[in-house]
């Protein structure tokens, strides 16, 4: 008479059938991740980030010219929860918003971390002043600003699902990774922007 | 008779207060400016250049006399002179401070907040704001006086006397609905300073695209205040309309066009002295304009406009990772992945397809595809179609847009440069 088996050796098997299971799952998942994944995350194509007044005009122009929004993504979330809409900005920078940002976070299948509003090139002043804004060159992207006015000290994460993602979408923006590095303006000294991210320093 | 306040004038040319600043700075501050020809000394003159304040002449100083920002972190703005004396926003991180400079001395009036365009009235009080508020200091008072806003969440700036006892001063509004961004409401409002009440004075337009900005008010006495208004579209890439306008009492009217960005500096014996951006330099150009129109370069040097000559003490990035240079250091922008022209968007395929089939006549046909959101998830609506022009690896896709737009003219103001 064949012996049964135990009852702990049953359970042991069963857990390694679903754990067999559950990976198989997931490595499909991953594949199909990697599979779509469209960006290497090389500096290649990284423009020179410019610094200061100067910089900014020898790179983008004048304020407000023709170039500052001619290129274009679609983002989820953009005016309303799921209400998405075109974003505009600078050429110089069609590829960091587009290719290394944007194509980021839908790789990465992150796209409820989004919230609204999303947008880039804006001819307007920063408040009270006679500088232009960097939005006036389409140098900047705003993103979930309705979490995070200007003034707010510290980076809201809720996602257009209610979830929190901490601090990945303005990681995605400001680098560790070569195609990104655009200025977090959260690490302004004197009064935080968190929602504001721009390809360029010193301004 | 109207009484004149006769705010800031000029300053030195930059290329001789160079020496008094050892400042980084973002570009060069003489440029233009060294040869044009400037105001004679002897009256008041104060302007920002390079961070620091340079007075020339008058009664608060020896020719070539500058205040200096003291600190790598801070800067000198918005200079405000009378024949009562001189005020100026010494901006720091974090809260300002504002520098005032009389015959009885110099007195330094450290603030809670961001300090912006001192003015003088013309018995000598001064006047300031500050975030949602202003500051007062009447003429041989030693305390400041705080007067509130008309309301809170609004910020407040460039305040100018209109009477002696009447101030005018641009309210931001805050963001509504109806107008989703800050700073693109700005109206003028009054507070009577014996009696604290506030009166809105304007109701400039503003929208979902619209904007209205007012800059630079100067007080001309007798309840006149001049100031430049400029309307603009957000969405527009052109610059906004840049005018002059005139207030008398509650009576707001429009004085001219002007030709292009400025910004009032001041009014000397009835003339207009403007401030004008040289972008390329960084360099802030003062013009006197005299009544016929023509004009007279008395230099260079931030009025009651922000300093472009250095950076901004709040603007600074600080120093870390982040703001280095990536591993392997920058990169040409051709050296990239593939781009693409995108045209769009159509409604469906079909229409699609006729501008496919124009671009492949001008184009290599194998490089247009007509698409669709799950071609392009990233850079297409949902529901949507377009034809994409697809670029080689290492294109130029700055001036591929350029080369399209000129073979297709037809199609420009529906072209895009996208990395799908």
């Amino acid at each position: 008479m064949a012996e049964r088996s135990s009852p702990i050796l049953r359970a042991s098997t069963v857990v390694l059938i679903i754990a067999a299971l559950a990976a198989m799952t997931l490595a499909e998942s991953s594949a199909r991740h990697f599979s779509e994944w469209t960006h290497d995350h090389s500096s290649d194509g990284v423009p020179r980030r410019p610094r200061g007044l100067s910089g900014i005009v020898d790179t983008y122009g004048q304020p407000c010219n023709g170039r500052a929004n001619d290129a274009r993504t679609y983002w989820p979330h953009q005016s309303a929860v799921d209400d998405a809409g075109y974003v505009y900005s600078h050429s110089y920078i069609g590829r960091n918003v587009g290719f290394n940002v944007r194509n980021h976070i839908e790789a990465a299948h992150n796209n409820k971390a989004l919230y609204p509003l999303i947008g880039s090139y804006n001819c307007r002043y920063i408040a009270g002043t006679t500088s232009w804004s960097t939005h006036a060159w389409g140098a900047a992207v705003d993103t979930n600003s309705q979490r995070n006015p200007v003034g707010q000290d510290h980076w809201n994460g809720r996602g257009a699902n209610g979830t929190n993602y901490g601090t990945y979408i303005p990681n995605v923006w400001r680098g560790g990774y070569p195609g990104h590095r655009f200025f977090w303006g959260l690490n302004w000294p004197t009064r935080p922007d968190p929602m504001h991210f721009q390809y360029a320093i010193d301004y | 008779m109207r009484s004149k306040i006769l705010l800031i004038t000029t300053l030195l040319a930059a290329a001789v207060f160079g020496s008094l600043s050892g400042r980084p700075h973002t570009a060069s501050g003489a440029g233009p400016c060294e040869r044009e020809p400037r105001l004679k000394a002897g009256s008041s003159v104060g302007a920002a250049v390079r961070g620091n304040v340079l007075l020339r002449g008058g009664s608060y100083g020896a020719p070539g006399v500058g205040l200096s920002g003291d600190s790598p972190d801070a800067m000198m703005r918005h200079v405000s002179t009378s024949g009562r004396g001189l005020a100026v926003v010494r901006d720091q991180v974090g809260d300002d401070a504002l520098v005032v400079a009389t015959r009885a001395g110099t007195r330094e009036l450290p603030q809670d907040g961001e300090i912006m365009h001192p003015a003088w009235s013309a018995s000598g009080d001064l006047v300031w704001a500050v975030d949602d508020r202003l500051g007062l200091l009447e003429r041989g008072a030693s305390r400041v006086r705080s007067i509130p806003g008309p309301d809170q969440g609004a910020m407040l700036f460039a305040p100018a006397f209109a009477t002696e006892h009447t101030v005018v001063v641009v309210r931001s509004a805050p963001p509504t609905a109806s107008v989703p961004e800050d700073e693109w409401s700005n109206d003028l409002w009054s507070v009577n300073l014996r009696s604290g009440e506030w009166r809105r004075l304007t109701r400039f337009p503003a929208g979902q695209d619209r904007w209205t900005a007012i800059r630079t008010p100067v007080g001309l006495g007798d309840g006149v205040v001049e100031f430049v208004r400029i309307d603009g579209t957000a969405s527009k890439t052109e610059p906004p309309r840049f005018e002059l306008w005139s207030l008398s009492g509650r009576d707001v009217r429009r004085v001219r066009a002007l030709p292009g960005e400025r910004y009032l500096a001041g009014v000397v014996g009835g003339y207009h002295v403007w401030n004008i951006p040289a972008f390329t330099t960084a360099t802030w150009r003062l013009v006197l304009e005299r009544a016929d129109g023509t004009t007279v370069g008395l230099g260079c040097g931030a009025v009651a406009v922000e300093p472009m000559d250095v950076t901004d003490p709040d603007r600074r990035a600080p120093l870390g990772r982040q703001e280095q240079a990536p591993p392997g250091g920058w990169r040409d922008p051709t050296d990239g992945p593939a781009a693409a022209v995108l045209v769009g968007d159509f409604p469906d395929e079909a229409a699609a397809a006729v501008a496919a089939t124009e671009i492949a006549a001008v184009y290599e046909p194998t490089s247009v595809k007509v698409v669709r959101h799950a071609d392009a998830p990233t850079v297409l609506l949902q529901g949507a179609w377009a034809v994409f022009l697809h670029l080689d690896d290492g294109a130029d896709a700055v001036a591929a847009l350029d080369t399209f737009r000129e073979r297709l003219p037809q199609w420009a103001h529906m072209s895009w440069m996208v990395t799908p």
